[in-house]
Parts: structure tokens; C-alpha cells; sequence
């Protein structure tokens, strides 16, 4: 089974392998070791969940690959990059603000403000890759 | 936002949690409805690290699991819009309960 869990694993990008398969398989262990008391039913159920979840987080894993790389942002800032994590930081200092005063209008601008300022991050941190 | 990040960020609202400890607080949380595989809690935890709403940090003094994770101040916030969104809805269901009953 473990086998089968590492190689289900090679699906994956490198880049989401080499962050996480290690972790991966052991939190896959003891949810294994956990459900052996269950009996074959509960082992069986665990097995097939296990198998098509991560089939499908490969599957959704190499889309995001794809179609949107949020790893960029974290790579090269130039200038209009700063004042994008700037006006992160500024909206979520305010927005946490206005959740301690009950101003919920005020904190859901906010979040759309920190929602459009890491667009623009991450925009800067493809354009800085050509 | 889905369930399997609802639930996560409630989790982690608690305290910071590793992998397998996220997994069996959000079957507790969900009173054993929602039972996240391996592959789908990494998806939505990468989504999480990719957003800025959680942060991953080694443990020291672990036999296993040395990644943890934790909530940061811009992921609370999401969830207690989350929260307050939820809870609207749920008043404006409850009122239209009422109107139809009465």
C-alpha cells in the first residue's frame, strides 16, 4: 500500500513533490495505521479515497501548474512589486481592524484590496520571468 | 471557499496543527462528515500557502511530523468573513422559515 501511495505520488509536479511527499506519506502512514483497526471495510473505503484523491490532486496540482503560478511571486519583486506587498500589508492591518469594530462593509473592501493587490504581485512576479 | 479550506482554517484557528492532526480535527469538526484523503488536504494546503493565509513551520522535538502549520493575521480574517457571511445567510434563512410557517 505504501508502495502504491509513492508511486501515486510521482504523479505529482516536482516542484509540489519536493515540497510536500515526504510529509505526504507520512501523514498517509498513520491515517494507514489508524484505520487497520477498522477492519477490511474501513481499510478498503480509506484505500479508494487515498487512491482517487490523489489522482485528482495530481490532476488539479499540474492545472494551478499550468494556468496559474503563484510560486512566481515569491521569486523576484521589483519596485512595483514592493508596493504591491505594501498595499497588502496596509489592507490587511485594515481589514482586521475593521473586524474588531463590527465594520464587516469595511472589512470585505479590504479583503478585495488585499485580493487585488497579490493579483498584481503575482502579475509582477510573471513579468519579471519574460 | 470550498469546505476542505473552511475547515482548515477553523482548525488552524485553534492552534497550529500538523497534517495528520488537521485530518483528524476536521473529521471531529465536521462530526465525522467530511474525512479529507491525503492528496486532497496538500491541494488545498499549498492553495492556502499560496494565498498568504497560512504559514508552514518546522516543529522541533517531533519523533514524525515535523511540518506544522498555523494561521496568519490575513487568513483569520478571511475566516471570520467566512463566518459573518455564513451567518447572515443562515439569519436569512431562518427568517424566510418563519415567514413561510407563519
Amino acid at each position: 500500500m505504501k508502495r502504491a501511495f509513492w508511486t501515486l505520488l510521482r504523479l505529482y509536479p516536482r516542484d509540489h513533490r519536493d515540497a510536500f511527499a515526504a510529509e505526504m506519506l507520512v501523514v498517509f502512514e498513520q491515517a494507514l495505521e489508524a484505520c487497520r483497526a477498522g477492519g477490511w471495510a474501513v481499510f478498503l473505503r480509506f484505500a479508494m479515497a487515498e487512491l482517487f484523491g490523489l489522482l485528482i490532486g495530481a490532476g488539479a496540482e499540474w492545472t494551478a501548474k499550468f494556468t496559474r503560478s503563484a510560486d512566481r511571486a515569491a521569486r523576484t519583486v521589483p519596485e512595483e512589486g514592493m508596493e504591491a506587498q505594501r498595499q497588502i500589508e496596509f489592507n490587511i492591518r485594515r481589514m482586521e481592524y475593521a473586524i474588531s469594530h463590527h465594520d464587516f462593509a469595511g472589512a470585505r473592501f479590504h479583503a478585495d484590496q488585499e485580493r487585488k493587490a497579490r493579483e498584481r504581485l503575482r502579475e509582477e512576479g510573471s513579468a519579471a520571468d519574460g | 471557499m470550498t469546505e476542505p479550506v473552511l475547515l482548515i482554517l477553523m482548525s488552524l484557528a485553534e492552534k497550529p496543527r500538523h497534517g495528520y492532526a488537521l485530518m483528524k480535527d476536521i473529521e471531529s469538526l465536521s462530526q465525522g462528515r467530511v474525512r479529507l484523503s491525503t492528496g486532497t488536504l496538500y491541494g488545498a494546503l499549498r492553495r492556502l500557502l499560496a494565498e498568504g493565509w497560512i504559514e508552514r513551520f518546522e516543529q522541533p522535538d517531533t519523533s514524525r511530523e515535523k511540518q506544522a502549520y498555523r494561521l496568519n493575521l490575513a487568513g483569520r480574517g478571511q475566516l471570520r468573513l467566512e463566518l459573518d457571511r455564513m451567518k447572515q445567510l443562515t439569519r436569512a434563512a431562518a427568517a424566510r422559515f418563519r415567514a413561510r410557517e407563519a
